[in-house]
């Protein structure tokens, strides 16, 4: 296991270094940003008593807010990446840094205070010579505080399309992989420490030049760690330009949080960047399609791969009865007239919904469609992801049309689906019909015979405005077109999601097999 | 000379609203140059508060202060604290962040003199108060012996070569060795820089010592202001009678 760990740790190494480096790069912003407001707020109420209950009160609930759940909250606002990252995680480092500053100022002895009034210090130069300094133990006491908890909260912005190492987490997540979530877990895990090590041993550093009487004045250090803060906000500025100007030749991919979109939207990066001179950034795994349709309306992503029934159902929210015909031409136009999207060709299998049950089940009860399961359903759990429980083509649609009436309905995320079946604590999981889970699980699809589903064909979904920018893509991604069957989608899928292989490796294997990458 | 007044307050009275009887209560008092005034008094009796009043630290509820003939609020308090002052403090109050060279200079550095002159003041004031510029220089406050520290607060208070020293009991923390010490380096001082010395203390011997004129306080009033050969020929009060035996028993 560890060895196995050390392995992987050597192969996504490099990976693992960049994702430091975002990581520390977020931490760091935030820290300046939230020193930059706290350090002077916490200034203001040692001086002036007027808001300091009321600021400390505020800010000792903040804490308590869910950070994911703020985060969700505000996207709608700063949209995805790095700002609202930055500022959640400034927003949770603030408060301690903002009480020990406070509390550092109120506890500077009288003496010194007198001595500097008795000497003619203005208010502004008692300030910077005696409180500052008196208060910065306290106040570096209140960074520590205030990094721990930032590094921990950065993973989170991975949901976001921050990076990080969080990244490594939610991948891990999406794909159930656990030595994934290890690479996330453990250096994050590990930086806190490092973080927690250096501002102590700098604290150290500081005291000890006082010991040892040298002429090292202990203000050097002081600039030395602000500059510290600096370089490595800097080397975020310039890291991260690149990535958000538009201005350069970059193409945004971005995908919905399970291992097909993965694949999917793996493929089409690799094809870009073989026959495109388009630099692409990957932001995937962002999460439901609503969160995902708004960031490409947003143009925070460019490209993502989508399915026509979801886009249909749930962002179109037309109705559907079973009758209506000509989809994806429906879809099309009403993309292009509503939101100035443009759908390109289908990769040529459709990835429908229904139920699976295990097939020793299905064999004794004989079940081969979802009519058959009715009559069963009163006694029977389903688990389910949270998203299908609430689209109107999710579970609502098959109870009104075949009379469900389960038991009990268990909400779980994509990938524990599975596990919940096989130890049997539910009977029937909401499943893909592309799903590669399927045949290790030894489940079957129940066919949908009252055509209640739509066709679910998959394609890549394009903003106009970067279609007409960058007409290669187009040409990049037309040697997909059509040529995914869907058992070659559950065969991509299985190799990710049960041999644990990168949809990177897979989609480049395939691509390579196939013929697919340009002959240079 | 010894009578030319450099500091003169007239009628002072200071009322804190929240005690009962007046801190200060209609007090005149006149500070010549180039004399040390010794203030004596039980805690309480308002010396501090007076000491306080000099260089606008605290500001009289009635009275004025006049300095050098001209009144107190026509000169930049800051700047009287600065220049015209230097303050030695009971709990001595070195910057615990700061090397000697910083706590001496700072009153420089405040007035933004250049780092050569600060640092060769220092090295003079430190010669003075017999503490080796190489070894002390650069040393931090809590390296420092309690005797060694109020040295320092001396030497900062003259940074800024002052006219007039207020001492507000500066010495009442040492033992009494380092006291006695101390006390003969402010005669030197006194001797060798010619300045006016307002000196407080609870300790009748360290006044008889250092005090050209000895001013007793007892509830905010002056009993006596005198030399100690008039204060101990013809005591005015029971107080001061009392308080001059106590000083001879020692």
């Amino acid at each position: 296991m560890i060895i196995e760990f050390i392995y992987f740790l050597s192969e996504n190494f490099s990976s693992l270094i960049q994702k430091t480096f975002e990581h520390i790069s977020l931490v760091a912003a935030s820290l300046l940003f939230a020193s930059a407001i706290a350090i002077p707020l916490g200034i203001l109420i040692a001086r002036f008593p007027a808001m300091r209950a009321l600021l400390l009160k505020a800010g000792s609930v903040s804490q308590t807010i869910p950070s994911l759940a703020m985060l969700a909250l505000l996207v709608p606002v700063l949209g995805l990446g790095f700002m609202p990252t930055i500022f959640v995680l400034t927003f949770y480092a603030i408060y301690p840094i903002l009480r020990n500053t406070y509390t550092g100022l109120q506890n500077i002895p009288f003496e010194y205070l007198e001595a500097a009034e008795g000497l003619g210090f203005l208010s502004f130069q008692k300030l910077v010579y005696v409180e500052l300094p008196l208060a910065l133990p306290m106040i570096i006491s209140g960074l520590r505080l205030a990094t721990a908890t930032t590094i921990g909260i950065a993973t989170i912005a991975a949901f976001i399309g921050a990076g990080g190492l969080g990244d490594f987490i939610t991948q891990g997540l999406a794909l159930n992989d656990s030595n994934l979530i290890l690479l996330g877990a453990i250096p994050t895990a590990l930086m806190a420490l490092a973080f927690d090590y250096g501002i102590s041993q700098f604290e150290n550093y500081f005291y000890r030049c006082k010991q040892k009487t040298t002429n090292a004045s202990a203000w050097k250090y002081k600039y030395l760690f602000l500059g510290g803060m600096g370089i490595l906000f800097l080397g975020n500025y310039f890291f991260l330009t690149p990535q958000g100007n538009k201005a350069s030749k970059v193409i945004i991919i971005g995908s919905k949080n399970f291992p097909e979109q993965n694949i999917l939207a793996e493929m089409m990066a690799q094809l870009i960047e073989d026959r495109t001179s388009l630099k692409v950034i990957r932001r995937f795994n962002l999460g439901s399609t609503a969160l995902v349709h708004q960031a490409l309306l947003n143009g925070e992503i460019d490209l993502y791969p989508e399915y026509v029934g979801t886009a249909y159902l749930t962002v179109l929210k037309e109705p559907w009865d079973g009758t209506q015909k000509d989809l994806f031409i429906k879809v099309k136009e009403n993309y292009k007239n509503q939101f100035n999207l443009r759908w390109l060709a289908s990769f040529g299998f459709s990835n429908s919904q229904s139920l699976a049950v295990r097939k020793d089940f299905a064999e004794a009860n004989n079940l081969k469609c979802l009519s058959d399961l009715a009559p069963l359903s009163k006694n029977l759990s389903v688990a389910a992801p949270p998203e299908f429980l609430k689209r109107p083509d999710g579970l609502i649609n098959l109870k009104k049309a075949y009379g469900f009436n389960f038991k009990n309905v268990i909400q779980v995320s994509p990938t524990l689906m599975y596990v919940t079946i096989e130890h049997q604590k539910a009977d029937i999981i909401a499943s893909f019909t592309t799903d590669g889970k399927l045949r290790s699980a030894n489940l079957i699809i129940l066919k949908d015979d009252k055509n209640i589903y739509p066709s679910y064909q998959a394609a890549p979904v394009l903003r106009e405005v970067v279609h007409q920018k960058y007409p290669q893509i187009e040409k990049a991604l037309s040697p997909i077109f059509g040529v995914i069957s869907e058992q070659k989608m559950i065969d991509l899928n299985s190799q990710v999601e049960e041999q644990g292989q990168l949809p990177s490796a897979v989609v480049h294997k395939f691509l390579r097999e196939s013929h697919l990458f340009s002959e240079k | 000379m010894k009578n030319k007044k450099l500091i003169e307050l007239k009628n002072i009275s200071k009322i804190y609203p929240e005690r009962d009887i007046p801190t200060l209560d209609n007090l005149s008092l006149s500070i010549h140059e180039g004399e040390s005034l010794v203030i004596i008094g039980s805690s309480g009796s308002g010396k501090t508060t007076l000491l306080k009043l000099l260089n606008g630290l605290e500001t009289p509820t009635s009275g004025s202060i006049q300095i050098k003939g001209k009144s107190i609020n026509s000169y930049d308090i800051l700047d009287l604290r600065r220049s015209f002052f230097g303050y030695v403090f009971q709990k001595i109050g070195l910057f615990p962040h700061m090397t000697v060279k910083e706590n001496i200079s700072i009153v420089l550095r405040l007035t933004k003199k250049s780092p050569k002159f600060c640092e060769e003041r220092v090295c003079e004031l430190l010669n003075f108060i017999r503490l080796s510029p190489d070894v002390y220089l650069n040393r931090y406050p809590d390296e420092l012996s309690g005797g060694e520290q109020q040295r320092v607060g001396v030497a900062r208070a003259l940074a800024a070569d002052s006219e007039c020293l207020l001492m507000d009991e500066p010495f009442g923390a040492l033992d009494a060795v380092t006291r006695c010490e101390l006390q003969d380096e402010i005669i030197r001082l006194k001797e060798e820089f010619k300045k006016t010395i307002v000196f407080i203390t609870h300790d009748i011997s360290e006044a008889f010592k250092l005090g050209d004129r000895i001013a007793v306080m007892q509830k905010g009033k002056i009993e006596q202001i005198s030399s100690k050969e008039t204060l101990y020929g013809s005591p005015k009060t029971p107080f001061v009678e009392q308080l001059v035996q106590t000083g001879l028993g020692i």
